[in-house]
């Protein structure tokens, strides 16, 4: 039906804030793909960051299998993505002309830390810029001009909906994809001092 | 009692936008550390940058002197702050695990030029990176996660307080610490047709009607996941 592509941060971001709404467009036949910009090597006290995104690739790796999404990745490390940059904007450009999606879901522009806030820019600038004939990247085709859905902020601070999405059927299968990522159970518990599936859930 | 990191732009925004606040900080034991992205190089109609900047910098520390303040000088220079840099955002990063505040006071995101809501950016990408213990910078600990406060937008535009400190009594000390900025009493005259300690003492007058004190200050919480707390940090 639809092709939509979700770009999110790190590893885990897409089972927070949007996974209920992906598994009922795959299950109204959609295309999902979803992009982590993030390799997410940051997101541990003890586990070095080269180690740490080896992991949570893998963690993702097996959310997305589990339910038949599309991974892709954009390559940067945490806390070292900028949205003024035209190289980042590029390679957003990239997938997106890749993908050429119907829709896009990513996070909104007041999120709770710079990554979240640098993709929010980087989408929504490079999703104009994949429309222009002359700019050249990588992909050589042109994307459409599509509509920008911005989930919600974590734990909704600062966040005002407009849509809403009911995932009741999903929330089992949304929260054992978060479940997939065990580094980050462990991470939520030790620097934000919280449960993390309970949160979701909540 | 707490430590109150306050990042400003130019020498004089803390004494304009959160003197009074910073004082009754010290006066209930508070260690105070004030830093100044900038050395206010641009500040001047007449006075070159390289004279200016220094002569700026010895300004800020004579009136963090007066008030017991620690002052930093983060090293830059006007409208040459960028926030979009790695550079930028490892210096803030290593002052705030440098000083490792209970709170931090900023400027507003919308403030009215473009070095006061780079730092506001800086500040918030900073504060959140600088707890990231495998994020290497050169001050060799990791900071925690704290609120934000932002103060008054310059003479108040565009902006909604939702926090006041009552300054009655630290109103005179105020504008003596703000009067030490002897070179921006002529920058403000010339540049923007301004009596500047008239300009203060007007703003937290006004602040002080809507609150209910004498004289005030207000502030907006940055309202962002792990930001939020059941404590009042502001005096």
């Amino acid at each position: 039906m639809y092709t939509v592509l979700a770009i999110t941060t790190h590893p885990d971001d897409m089972e927070i804030n949007c996974a209920g709404t992906l598994l009922k467009c795959k299950e109204r036949g959609d295309r999902v793909v979803v992009c982590h910009l993030c390799n997410g090597n940051m997101g541990h006290e003890i586990i070095m960051p080269e180690e740490l995104a080896e992991m949570r690739a893998n963690e993702a790796k097996t959310s997305g299998a589990m339910v038949g999404f599309e991974v892709f990745w954009g390559g940067f490390d945490d806390v070292a993505i900028y949205a003024d940059n035209k190289e980042a904007r590029d390679k957003v450009v990239d997938v997106i002309r890749e993908v050429d999606p119907d829709f896009i879901i990513t996070h909104d522009p007041n999120d709770y830390m710079p990554d979240h806030v640098a993709t929010s820019k980087l989408v929504f600038d490079a999703s104009f810029t994949a429309t222009v004939p002359h700019y050249k990247t990588k992909v050589d085709k042109v994307a459409r001009l599509t509509p920008i859905y911005y989930m919600d902020n974590l734990a909704g601070v600062g966040f005002e909906p407009t849509e809403f999405v009911d995932v009741t059927e999903h929330i089992d299968k949304k929260l054992e994809m978060l479940e997939c990522h065990a580094s980050q159970v462990v991470w939520m518990r030790d620097h934000d001092n919280i449960d993390f599936p309970d949160m979701v859930k909540t | 009692m707490y430590t109150v990191l306050a990042f400003c732009a130019h020498p004089d925004d803390i004494e304009e936008s959160c003197g009074g606040t910073l004082l009754k900080c010290k006066a209930r034991g508070d260690r105070v550390v004030i830093c100044h992205f900038s050395d206010g190089d641009m500040g001047h109609v007449v006075i070159e940058p390289e004279v200016l900047g220094p002569m700026r910098c010895k300004e800020a520390k004579n009136s963090a002197d007066l008030a017991g303040f620690e002052c930093i000088y983060a090293g830059f220079h006007d409208l040459s702050v960028y926030a979009e840099t790695k550079e930028a955002r490892d210096m803030v990063v290593d002052v705030i695990r440098e000083v490792d505040p209970d709170f931090i006071i900023t400027h507003a995101p919308n403030d009215y030029m473009c070095d006061h809501n780079a730092v506001s950016k800086l500040t918030f990408d900073a504060s959140f990176t600088a707890t990231v213990p495998h994020y290497k910078t050169k001050v060799d600990k990791v900071a925690r996660l704290t609120p934000i406060y932002y103060m008054q937008t310059a003479c108040g535009v565009d902006f909604k307080p939702t926090e006041y400190v009552d300054i009655t009594e630290f109103i005179d000390k105020k504008l003596e610490m703000t009067e030490c900025h002897v070179s921006q009493m002529s920058w403000l005259r010339e540049h923007d047709n301004i009596d500047f300690p008239e300009m203060v003492r007007t703003e937290a007058r006004y602040y002080g009607y809507q609150c209910g004190a004498e004289y005030a200050e207000c502030f907006d919480m940055c309202r962002a996941y792990l930001r939020g707390t059941t404590k009042r940090y502001l005096p």
